[in-house]
């Protein structure tokens, strides 16, 4: 009996094996890439991408790819402390240009994950969103959605400017007794820092009571890293930079003074709510879908909503885009890249060359992503619903610059947000704002070696 | 009478873990922490760097306004929700019509988490859309509260609405559970109603009086959702807590062992009012 027992099991065994194996030979299963991301829109756009791989690419490539959300509150925070403990079970890293040097150290380059050209290659990427990836001069991440800043304004205030003489005569007497200076109106997107002084005054009721808005503008002015990304755009369109030569801060420069007068001007005159020292980008969203000022300078994102005739009744049909005052933007763009401590590496890989392609990107874009390539963003028939793609690719291409990717990019964001939101609430003046940006990121670069 | 003790050790045993795991071994980390200079890229090999980190908290001038930002708002904040908390429970000591679904109301505040209710005041106090703004407009008052010069008080009201609740409901429990005789007495004496409270129930409520402001004082002391919601502790370091001040070297600066120099520092200049305050609570407690 216990012999047969034996028999049994052993031929159940066997059976067993029999069975299995060549499932197992045949069909290897395939490698799976785990890649981090946050939710929301990106995670929605890239699902489709991801689905999409999967059900057409895994047979052939041999690598199914897994999406791992991460909620967005402290999303960067919990992603460094994962890759802090060098775990494994993270393949794809979700970085940001801003955040991508305390990542960088964690991540490969990829020089030679991806081709060095054509499809496949980070050539497909407009230029300054593949720079704002770079670290040290590698690329680092696989660039999938690029941020930029516009000038909103409404067309319907703005072409009525430049059609009414009895608006023009008063817009120059405005900037003659308010800024000592006979300005005359432009077309937006002509303007300098001063014009977009000066038009924020017109259209301020206090100061022109004919004026159709009750604000100029609208800034936003919150003590938030984001807020020093937008002003950062007339720091650089006056000529000035976060940096001299080499790493020498270069704050308390003329244009620097003359970047953050734009923005005291505006507060002193109240051609901004009184609220802005609080806004971010909804506030200001909202201070402009209620049609209470004329113009703001505000990330891409927002036209998609503002264009919008349910989202947006008073004012969709009425925005139009013209380059920030000055004309720099500031570029960022989030993407992906491979962690040093996968254990999946080349099918990473496979998977980071199918994301390089126009292929991907396109259907990216179609599924409500911004990624960074020209012919993803111009495609006739993605700009008939997204009719501010096209924009995107012309203005990060001609304007687009990145600050910096250093490691220190947050704290010096984070430094200028302290002392510059002090100056735009006027509880400082911005000579000293300026003077202890400067020291504290003077400091900053000193300790971490790159400034001796 | 041996097996009983090791019984109760077994007992004792899973929550001495959990304290162990959960309180004891982070405070070690932090005091750890805080003599190195551990940042998040260089996490796993950081510096021994000594007392530099506490050298640094203490000559940073910021360090100082937070931590006086944060007192002035616990002293103001807890003042107004005892006092709010004492009247409210008094009012509602008494037979009303109502009063269960008027108390569930009350108590509608300390639901809501100190994050959600900040996005809910930043909408409320937008003044273009918000319902405060709107009436504050109406009434010819200024339409911004979170404007520079209100911003401070307008974070207070925001707590207090809050946190009443709570000192409210304390307050309460704690008049309900005084006996009839001492104010009967009183009566009888030809006591008053100012002089019955002054006299008879504040002594009475006093060890409540005093465990509802120590927990609220120390809640509001770390108050760091609310205001980082509302405005991020800006504009400048205007309403910079001391929370917020940790956090912000911790995540966005990114130096952990400074961060937690400045945690070690706060808790040594909390230990001594803290400990004063227990002694005191524990001596009044009957």
């Amino acid at each position: 009996m216990r012999d047969l027992t034996m028999r049994g099991c052993v031929f159940a065994l066997c059976a067993a094996v029999t069975l299995i194996m060549p499932a197992q030979i045949s069909g290897q299963s395939p490698t799976t890439v785990r890649m981090v991301y946050w939710p929301g829109p990106e995670s929605d756009a890239m699902r489709k991408v991801v689905d999409w791989y999967n059900a057409n690419r895994t047979p052939a490539d041999g690598t199914k790819v897994e999406m791992v959300l991460f909620s967005r509150e402290g999303f960067f925070d919990k992603e460094a402390a994962v890759l802090a403990a060098r775990s494994s079970e993270v393949d794809m890293v979700f970085t940001a240009s801003y955040i991508l040097g305390r990542h960088a150290p964690h991540m490969d380059s990829l020089q030679k994950a991806v081709a060095a050209s054509g499809e496949g290659s980070l050539q497909i990427f407009l230029p300054s969103a593949r720079d704002s990836l770079s670290f040290q001069g590698k690329p680092y991440a696989i660039p999938m959605d690029v941020s930029n800043h516009f000038l909103y304004y409404r067309s319907d205030y703005l072409d009525r400017l430049l059609t009414d003489s009895a608006w023009q005569r008063r817009y120059t007497d405005i900037a003659q007794r308010e800024l000592g200076k006979a300005l005359a109106p432009k077309r937006p997107e002509d303007w300098t820092p001063e014009d977009f002084v000066a038009a924020a005054l017109f259209f301020t009721k206090t100061i022109n009571p004919d004026s159709p808005t009750e604000f100029g503008t609208v800034l936003q002015a919150k003590n938030l890293i984001y807020n020093v990304m937008i002003w950062d755009n007339f720091l650089y369109g006056l000529g000035g930079s976060w940096f001299g030569s080499g790493f020498q801060p270069a704050l308390n420069t003329a244009a620097a003074q003359r970047a953050l007068d734009v923005y005291v001007t505006i507060a002193q005159k109240k051609a901004t709510p009184a609220g802005s020292t609080a806004y971010e980008y909804g506030e200001a969203n909202e201070a402009f879908r209620t049609g209470k000022v004329a113009f703001m300078v505000q990330w891409s994102a927002a036209f998609h909503e503002l264009d919008d005739k349910t989202k947006s009744p008073q004012v969709a049909g009425k925005v139009k885009l013209a380059p920030v005052p000055g004309k720099k933007t500031h570029v960022h763009a989030l993407g992906v890249g491979i962690s040093t401590y996968s254990g999946a590496k080349a099918g990473v890989q496979k998977w980071a060359r199918f994301l390089a392609t126009t292929q991907a990107m396109r259907m990216y874009a179609q599924a409500g992503g911004i990624p960074p390539v020209r012919a993803a963003l111009t495609d006739p028939a993605l700009a008939k619903s997204r009719p501010e793609f096209p924009v995107i690719a012309e203005h990060v291409e001609k304007y687009g610059y990145v600050e910096t990717t250093i490691a220190e990019t947050v704290p010096i964001l984070e430094i200028l947000a302290k002392h510059l939101s002090a100056a735009w609430a006027l509880q400082v003046v911005p000579k000293t704002a300026l003077d202890r940006a400067n020291g504290e990121i003077m400091q900053l670069l000193k300790e971490k070696g790159y400034v001796k | 009478m041996a097996q009983e003790r090791r019984l109760g050790y077994a007992f004792l045993a899973p929550l001495t873990l959990l304290l162990l795991g959960l309180a004891v071994f982070p405070g070690l980390y932090a005091y750890y922490l805080s003599a190195l200079d551990a940042t998040l890229e260089t996490f796993r090999s950081p510096r021994f760097t000594g007392l530099t980190n506490y050298v640094r908290i203490l000559t940073d001038r910021e360090f100082y306004d937070a931590i006086g930002f944060s007192l002035r708002y616990t002293v103001v904040v807890v003042t107004l929700e005892v006092v709010l908390g004492l009247a409210l429970a008094i009012a509602l000591n008494r037979e009303l019509r109502g009063k269960r679904i008027l108390i569930s109301l009350l108590l509608l505040p300390l639901m809501v988490s100190p994050a959600l209710l900040g996005i809910m005041f930043r909408l409320m106090l937008n003044e273009f859309i918000g319902t405060v703004s709107y009436y504050l407009r109406a009434s010819g008052f200024p339409a911004n509260l979170l404007a520079p010069p209100y911003v401070p008080y307008t974070l207070m009201v925001v707590d207090v609405i809050q946190w009443t609740p709570f000192t409210f409901l304390i307050l309460y429990a704690g008049l309900r559970s005084i006996p009839d005789e001492p104010v009967e007495a009183a009566v009888v004496d030809g006591a008053g109603g100012w002089q019955i409270l002054r006299f008879v129930i504040l002594p009475l409520l006093q060890p409540l009086l005093l465990t509802a402001g120590f927990l609220r004082g120390i809640d509001a002391f770390k108050t760091f959702d609310t205001i980082q919601v509302l405005t991020a502790g800006g504009p400048g370091s205007l309403t910079t807590t001391a929370s917020i001040y940790v956090y912000k070297m911790a995540f966005l600066a990114g130096h952990l062992g400074r961060a937690n120099a400045a945690v070690v520092l706060l808790l040594f200049l909390l230990s001594i009012p803290m400990s004063q305050a227990i002694r005191h609570i524990l001596r009044r407690t009957p």
